[in-house]
Formats: structure tokens, sequence, C-alpha cells
């Protein structure tokens, strides 16, 4: 590996053509690594919740736990429906915690490393918040971009801003998602480098810092799979409420 | 950064878009149900235990209540129970002298009875040895002539006879 590998990492590698017209849906690495997430993801919890009992095993323990931490972090933000909306941000949270552990086994690929993948999810819950915000409030959509109690002078400036506001929300979670992986990865294989790159009696500095680095890692990749969850129950509880 | 290539955009966008409504469709049909379904029944049970504890402690809260009361009214309780007890003896005792003195009055009546009996009996065994006595008097006056003195002594004799003869009886 050479200096240049940290950046070589996120390449996305074609496994196999595919094309439905202009429009290229290309197996690619990013797809085989989210599909190995995802299979890790149902059958881990198909065999932690193979014969679900009263008193848990460590396998249904972790499961439920998993289960109950963001089920009550959708019921504390999305205020008064979060029972409604718990299987969407179990999925959103599972599918961005296993797309972001996947990337930590070495050789493999982070998809949540790709803008357009994080990009995708981030959009994806802004347009639902949106089609939902305008499915409650039919026009009044738009009284949530003039917030009440304004004086009318002060309009010109806070109309701007609350769009600014809004449409920057899928931009923030899309780039906070995507550059704390990329980050994360870049720092672990800037180590490795220079691990290797040492001279012998040195190596174990960098490469001891590496185990520490995948340590943080893990702990970034949960942190970013709860932060990603929680504004999105914070939009979606936004879009119910009334403005 | 080669993230920023926008070659592969529309095959991830695509392939984020599959795998996460796949992931969707099987967690909320499959695993989640069942998840929430262990979770709910595991709340319902404990639940269960506490409301029975709950009810559990009230009824202890009850009894030690009732308790506490009947603690209190203990003197008055014994105070009952000791003339409901000392009423029981002197009925007990009432129906005892009563049937006794049925008893005595049925003894008293029958004594008087065998004794009227015994006065007639000893009457009639009179007569009969009364009889006897002329019988024997009147015998000896036809079949021999006697004076003064010897009459005197058939009667000492007859009635020495006489008093001879309930001892042989008797």
């Amino acid at each position: 590996m050479d200096m240049s590998g940290p950046l070589q990492h996120f390449r996305v590698i074609i496994y196999h053509d595919l094309h439905l017209g202009p429009v290229d849906l290309s197996i690619s690495n990013t797809a085989v690594y989210m599909w190995v997430a995802v299979i890790v993801i149902v059958l881990g919890l198909h065999l932690m919740m193979r014969r679900p009992q009263l008193v848990p095993g460590m396998g249904q323990l972790i499961a439920e736990l998993l289960y109950d931490f963001v089920a009550r972090q959708t019921r504390l933000n999305i205020h008064g429906e979060g029972e409604r909306y718990i299987p969407l941000m179990f999925t959103l949270f599972t599918f961005i915690l296993g797309c972001n552990l996947v990337g930590l086994i070495p050789g493999a690929f982070t998809p949540t490393s790709q803008l357009a993948v994080t990009g995708t999810l981030a959009i994806g819950i802004f347009l639902y918040a949106a089609g939902l915000r305008f499915y409650r409030h039919g026009w009044g959509f738009f009284h949530a971009f003039a917030p009440q109690g304004v004086p009318k002078i002060m309009l010109p400036l806070m109309v701007p801003i609350e769009l600014l506001s809004f449409f920057a929300r899928p931009v923030t979670l899309a780039l906070r998602l995507f550059a704390n992986m990329t980050a994360g990865h870049m720092a672990l294989g800037v180590l490795a480098v220079l691990g290797l790159a040492a001279p012998w009696f040195l190596q174990w500095l960098p490469l001891g810092f590496t185990v520490i680095q995948i340590g943080l890692e893990v702990i970034i990749a949960f942190i970013q799979a709860y932060i990603f969850v929680v504004l999105s129950c914070v939009y979606i509880d936004d879009a119910l409420a009334e403005h | 950064m080669p993230q920023f290539d926008t070659t592969f955009f529309s095959s991830q966008i695509f392939w984020t878009i599959i795998s996460f409504v796949v992931l969707y469709v099987v967690l909320g049909k499959w695993i989640l149900p069942r998840i929430a379904n262990t979770l709910n029944q595991r709340t319902q049970l404990i639940k269960d235990e506490i409301d029975a504890a709950r009810h559990q402690r009230e009824e202890v809260e009850e009894i030690k209540l009732d308790y506490a009361e009947k603690l209190a009214h203990i003197d008055d309780e014994a105070k009952k129970l000791f003339e409901e007890s000392e009423r029981r003896i002197i009925e007990r005792r009432g129906k005892l002298m009563d049937e006794w003195k049925v008893e005595m009055e049925r003894k008293t009546r029958d004594f008087h009875e065998e004794a009227e009996a015994a006065r007639l009996k000893a009457i009639s065994d009179i007569r009969a040895q009364s009889a006897d006595l002329i019988v024997d008097a009147a015998e000896k006056v036809i079949h021999q002539r006697i004076d003064k003195r010897e009459a005197q002594i058939a009667l000492e004799e007859a009635i020495e006879a006489l008093e001879k003869k309930p001892e042989k009886r008797g």
C-alpha cells in the first residue's frame, strides 16, 4: 500500500455491468457490501430471535436491547405518534449501523462512505417528512417558513433563513454520515500505512493506534446511526406538528 | 475523492433503495413483530405480577388494619365472651335444676304410691289374721266349756300366737 492508499479504499469497483436503457444499475462493491450488511442484519436478528423466551438468552437480549433503544428514541422524538414509525426507524438504524460496521472488516468496503448512499437515505427521509407535512397540513405546509409571532418587517429575512435551514436538512444529514465514515476510514488507512512504513522498532506505535482507532470507529458507527435516526425522528415530528 | 464521481450515482442510488426496502419489508414482516411481541408479553407478565403483588399487599394491609382494630376492642370482646359464657352456664344450671326437680317429684310420687300400697296390704293382712283368730276362738268356745280364768288364758295364748305368727311369716 502506498501513501495514496487511504483514498483507494473508497473507489467504486463494478463487479457486473447492468444497464436499464440509459440508466446504469451495475452491481458494484457498494451494492454487494450493502447486501452483506442486510444479510448479516436479517440473519443475525433471526438467529437471536429464533426461539424467543420470556427470560431471554444473550442473543435475544441484544436484539431486544437494540429494538428497545430505537423504539425509545422514536417515541421520545416523535411525540404522540412514535409507535407507528418504529419499524422505519429500526430499519434505518440497523441499515446504517450494518453499512458502517461492515467496512471495519479488513479488505471490506464501507457503503456509508459513499455520498450517493448517505444522500439517498437523507433525501428519502427529507422527502418523506415533506410529503407527510403536506399530507397533514395541506397548504399550511408553508406556514412553517413564516413562524407565528414574528414581526412582518422581519419576514423578508426570516423566510429565506427558514427555507435555507429546511433545505439544508438532507445536505447536513448526508454529509455528516459520509464525512464521519470517510474520515474514520482515512485515519485508519493513514495509521496502517504509517505503521508499515515506520522502522521496525517504531511500528508498534501507529499499529497500536490503529487498534484504538478501530475501537473508536465502532463507537462512531453507533453514534452516527443514532444521530441519523434521531434527526430523522425530529424532521418527522416537525412535519406532524402544528405550526 | 472517488465519492464525488457521479458515474456510479445511479446504480448506487438504485441499490441503496432496493436494499433498504428489502430490509424494511423483511424486518417489518418477520423480525420486528417477534421482538415486539416478546417485549409486550414480558411487559404484560411484569405488569400482572406487579398487580398481583399490589393486590396482596392491599390484602395484608386490610388484615393488619382489621387485626389492629380487633386488638383495640379486645377488652370489649373478652367481656362480651365472658358474659356470654356466664349466661350459658346459668341457663344450663337452671335447666339441670328443673330436670332434677322433675325427677325428685317423680321419685316422691313413686315413694308415696309404694307406701300407700304397703299400708293397704298391711291392713288387708291384719284383717285376714283377725278373721283366723276369731275362727280359732269360736272353735274353742264351741268344743269346750271354759271358765273365765281359762278363757282369759286362751285369749292370752291366742294373742301370744298372733304375736308369734307374723314373726314366723316374716
